[in-house]
């Protein structure tokens, strides 16, 4: 490809925060369904929690 | 009419808390009806004093200082007699 | 080994003043509030005595009596009796009651004591019984019930300390009954009996603030007046008062957008964080003070104690629902939030009845449809913010949605036939009480908090998602409808905008849709990063809402006629109003309804309801030219 070094580090790096972005949900919610802990963790605005 | 006793009286004067005149203290006398155990939980009691604040489809009443709506149903089970103002 | 400590139950009527004690005691911000039923579950903390000892506090709902009742009630009595599957009965049992209401909330202390528990009797709002003029007497109380009474004033502190003190061991010792055990008549007369000794009133009737109050708000005209006037001043200052923290939002906003380009060079990093997480985050963010006003006010109204007279005004008008005044409360706080409004079901009497409410309680516009609501009404009225039309137009948003619940639900009530055991409209008034404000500023903290917190992950992995979808995978192109055309977002909304065409929305607007289905409030943010909104340098006096809306105001269909004329901007509203997009309301539905059916019936329903009067409205409204 015949991009500058520039946005050639920002696009890895950009990758690299929505693969991490995916790897955090995955964990969360494994670890939520484990718990069982009911839905409510998603909910900013209410009186569930 | 005249010949009536006193307790003929207080029997005549006997009424439902729906059918009762709002704005007036009333004695409740007993409870007759499926909720009435209910309506002691919630503090119509019988010989405690009653004040019927409002009529309509729900009546406002106030019993030992509290206000409670009830519907017209549950009053209908509250039998009154009127206490008379000295 | 540390051993496990002893618990101690607070028991007691409804509105005894319960929760606002176990918050003392633990130093928490349970939701209280001045009317009954606001707990309608366990709730437990710890707190220590002043001797050093590690207490366990459990707070249960209030019940009238320790028989029947609402399912609210019932966790209450098989806590105490030792039948619940989870809480063996507890060490101590705490009985809260109104010093107002002895008559009444002694019988419940007598049930009580009847289950031969250790028990103390904490009477409570001493200091508003004694301004009302009654005469307490706590050594007479003590002697008569043959248990620990203190007197206290839970909300300000009072006596707190005291109750600590008499919580020491050994436990004081269940008393000796002094009436037949299991004889109801014997029980009550005692306790009238005993109420009469300990407690004098100096009047039996007078009239005071409360009834002068009342005359007005539950005045079958002027109630109704008061009641919607209440209903539109805070639908107004939701428009009118957040106009100043959302500019100070905007501002920090633009001011980071601006830092970020001005020290990055042109890169993917660089639009993923302007675009994605400034932009997209920051559109939802930008409701905040929104927000945190609407619980403002239905914290005002829960602690004043209006909330009672609201349900007893809708009564009549639930009563055409097929529902009564009890269900109202429930789905007032369901404006909030469906979740704790499913939860408050729990104190509706009648298993049908409260089947019916959860059913229709999503169709209560909650906030998070507000950022929605807040982005979509001003287009509908040439662009600006704030004015009575819009706070007009915003309330009959949610009163559409309403009333379609009460519609929905007066034909379910019908279909599920009558209740086996007949239930009757019964509602306690309690007086008006000054809010507690420091309750409903930690509350409104708390809430405004846990939004952010939410905008701080969940939606900011949404929006990262978003703009990797928006972004990849990349074609190099210099038509930048190819370039969108050539990603996951361009392809999945080629693939569902001929689906969702006929409603008025293009495929992009669709996607929106199904991002929304993570939580409603990233449509917003989701608008903001397909329709490319930038917040460009220079650029810091026009408002971010303003210029995602007249972004999407320029849009046009290819044939030229614009894609957001009022007919598709009311049907997405139609959508929002309907729609029920939020996971975790339907596995709280299924928890509470105990099935999972429910749960999904409903959703199906909502959805299907939803598509079908946007459908109606935008080819209605396209008939009469509003396209």
């Amino acid at each position: 490809m015949d991009t500058s070094p520039a946005t050639d580090w920002q696009t890895w790096a950009a990758i690299g925060v929505v693969v991490m972005t995916v790897l955090m949900m995955v964990i969360r919610t494994a670890k939520r369904s484990r718990k069982n802990a009911g839905g409510c963790g998603k909910c900013g605005s209410g009186d569930c929690h | 009419m005249s010949h009536q006793s006193v307790q003929d009286l207080e029997l005549d004067s006997l009424q439902s808390l729906s059918q009762a005149q709002v704005g007036c203290d009333f004695q409740i006398r007993y409870l007759d009806g499926p909720a009435c155990d209910q309506l002691r939980n919630l503090g119509f009691c019988e010989s405690l004093q009653v004040r019927k604040l409002s009529g309509g489809r729900n009546l406002i009443c106030s019993v030992c200082g509290t206000r409670l709506a009830v519907s017209r149903e549950l009053a209908e089970q509250v039998k009154v007699t009127p206490v008379l103002s000295a | 080994m540390e051993l496990k400590p002893e618990t101690v139950a607070l028991a007691g009527n409804p509105n005894a003043g319960k929760t606002t004690l176990f918050n003392a005691l633990c130093g928490r911000t349970e939701k209280v509030g001045n009317y009954g039923g606001v707990t309608v579950e366990l709730k437990k903390g710890e707190f220590f005595t002043p001797h050093g000892r590690r207490l366990e506090l459990i707070d249960l709902p209030g019940t009238f009596s320790l028989e029947g009742g609402s399912p609210d009630q019932r966790i209450a009595s098989e806590v105490l009796s030792g039948k619940h599957e989870r809480h063996p009965a507890p060490d101590l049992v705490v009985c809260v009651v109104d010093a107002s209401n002895l008559e009444r909330h002694l019988q419940l202390t007598l049930e009580i004591l009847e289950l031969g528990l250790p028990t103390i009797v904490a009477v409570n709002m001493v200091d508003m019984a004694e301004k009302s003029g009654l005469r307490l007497d706590p050594v007479k109380l003590s002697e008569e019930l043959g248990v620990p009474v203190v007197p206290i004033q839970a909300n300000r502190g009072k006596g707190i300390t005291e109750l600590k003190q008499a919580m020491r061991h050994p436990f004081p010792s269940a008393p000796e009954l002094r009436w037949e055990k299991g004889n109801a008549e014997a029980r009550r007369s005692f306790g009238l009996k005993t109420a009469d000794l300990a407690a004098r009133r100096a009047t039996l009737h007078s009239t005071n603030l409360s009834d002068r109050l009342d005359a007005v708000l539950l005045h079958p005209v002027l109630g109704w007046v008061c009641f919607l006037a209440i209903m539109f001043a805070l639908f107004w200052s939701i428009f009118s008062f957040a106009g100043i923290p959302m500019g100070w939002i905007e501002t920090i906003q633009e001011s980071l957008t601006g830092a970020v380009e001005g020290r990055m060079a042109e890169g993917d990093l660089r639009d993923l964080l302007t675009q994605g997480i400034i932009g997209g985050v920051g559109a939802v963010v930008i409701f905040l003070p929104q927000i945190l006003l609407l619980f403002f006010f239905i914290g005002l109204l829960e602690s004043s104690g209006y909330m009672a007279r609201a349900a007893f005004l809708m009564d009549g008008v639930m009563g055409r629902a097929g529902l009564s005044g009890k269900a109202f409360l429930p789905l007032l706080s369901s404006y909030a939030c469906a979740i704790p409004g499913v939860m408050a079901t729990r104190t509706i009497d009648s298993a049908k009845e409260r089947l019916v409410t959860i059913f229709v309680a999503p169709w209560m516009s909650c906030s998070a449809r507000l950022p929605v609501y807040l982005l979509l009404v001003p287009m509908l009225l040439g662009g600006s913010e704030g004015g009575t039309v819009q706070a007009l137009v915003l309330l009959s948003l949610y009163v559409l949605g309403t009333g379609t619940a009460f519609i929905v639900a007066r034909i379910l009530r019908g279909r599920l036939g009558p209740d086996e055991v007949k239930s009757h409209f019964l509602l306690e008034l309690p007086p008006y009480r000054w809010p507690q404000w420091t309750y409903i500023f930690r509350h409104v903290l708390d809430r405004g908090w846990s939004f952010l917190r939410k905008a701080g992950t969940f939606i900011l992995a949404l929006m990262i998602l978003l703009w990797a979808a928006t972004t990849y995978p990349k074609l190099e192109s210099d038509d930048p409808a190819a370039v969108i055309s050539h990603t996951i977002v361009g392809r999945v909304s080629d693939f569902i905008e001929p689906i969702v065409k006929p409603l008025g929305f293009d495929g992009r607007t669709g996607t929106a849709i199904l991002t929304s289905f993570a939580a409603r409030e990233v449509f917003v943010g989701s608008m903001a990063q397909l329709f490319r909104v930038e917040v460009a340098e220079g650029e810091e006096e026009q408002e971010t809402r303003a210029h995602i809306r007249d972004r999407l105001a320029a849009e046009k269909w290819p044939d030229g006629s614009p894609m957001f004329g009022p007919a598709a901007v009311i049907s997405l509203l139609i959508f929002y109003i309907y729609a029920l997009q939020c996971l975790p309301t339907s596995a709280v539905v299924a928890r509470e309804a105990g099935s999972w059916k429910w749960a999904v019936a409903q959703f199906f329903f909502m959805m299907a309801f939803a598509a079908l009067a946007s459908l109606i409205v935008y080819q209605t409204a396209r008939l009469f030219g509003l396209a």
